[in-house]
């Protein structure tokens, strides 16, 4: 908890200096969004070990096979990262390389969930058949 | 956690921002321009850093 107020204040205070530095040329204020971003990202990182060990024990639990919770995990994961990334480019003034992110974002959440999809259709196609 | 990160690529950006303005007002905007490639440099390798940090976590996760 302690480190995470220390986070959100040095959140507040990066937020201020670069507003600041984005008057004398934007560079130093888009490298410092992307720093702050990797310190709350390490952190969030470090934070969420405990999360998926307790997924990884629900699925065990539950009997499910790591074919199928691993994909919807890693879709979300993706969901997440592509979302900074994309903001951190768009406040760079990257309009373009944000749309970019988003889109490689979709295409990799969607490779990853096509098995998922396959397996699917191949239950609904023994279900007929049987 | 790695607070220190923030505030000293502020502090490079503000500095950097100052004497900037004082090259080119003394009319030294070539000196001026690599004074500011230079402490870009200096803070992209800082940051590459973090984000190299950033990206084995990030790799960790995936091999849920």
């Amino acid at each position: 908890m302690g480190d995470y107020m220390r986070l959100l204040a040095a959140a507040a205070v990066a937020t201020v200096a670069a507003a600041l530095l984005k008057r004398c040329g934007g560079e130093f204020a888009a490298l410092l969004a992307i720093g702050c971003v990797c310190l709350l990202g390490v952190y969030a990182v470090r934070t969420v070990g405990p999360v998926l060990a307790l997924f990884s024990e629900l699925r065990t639990a539950s009997g499910l096979s790591s074919a199928v919770l691993a994909p919807v995990v890693k879709t979300a994961l993706i969901g997440v990262l592509t979302g900074i990334a994309s903001a951190v480019c768009a406040d760079g003034g990257q309009n373009g390389m944000a749309r970019a992110v988003e889109l490689c974002g979709t295409v990799l959440a969607l490779s990853l969930s096509a098995p998922l999809v396959t397996a699917v259709l191949e239950l609904l196609k023994k279900l007929t058949e049987g | 956690m790695d607070v220190d990160l923030i505030f000293k690529i502020a502090a490079v950006g503000i500095i950097v921002s100052i004497l900037n303005q004082v090259l080119v007002r003394s009319g030294r905007e070539e000196q001026a321009t690599m004074t500011t490639i230079a402490a870009l440099v200096v803070v992209l390798m800082i940051v590459v850093q973090k984000i190299a940090d950033l990206f084995a976590l990030v790799k960790s996760l995936f091999q849920f």
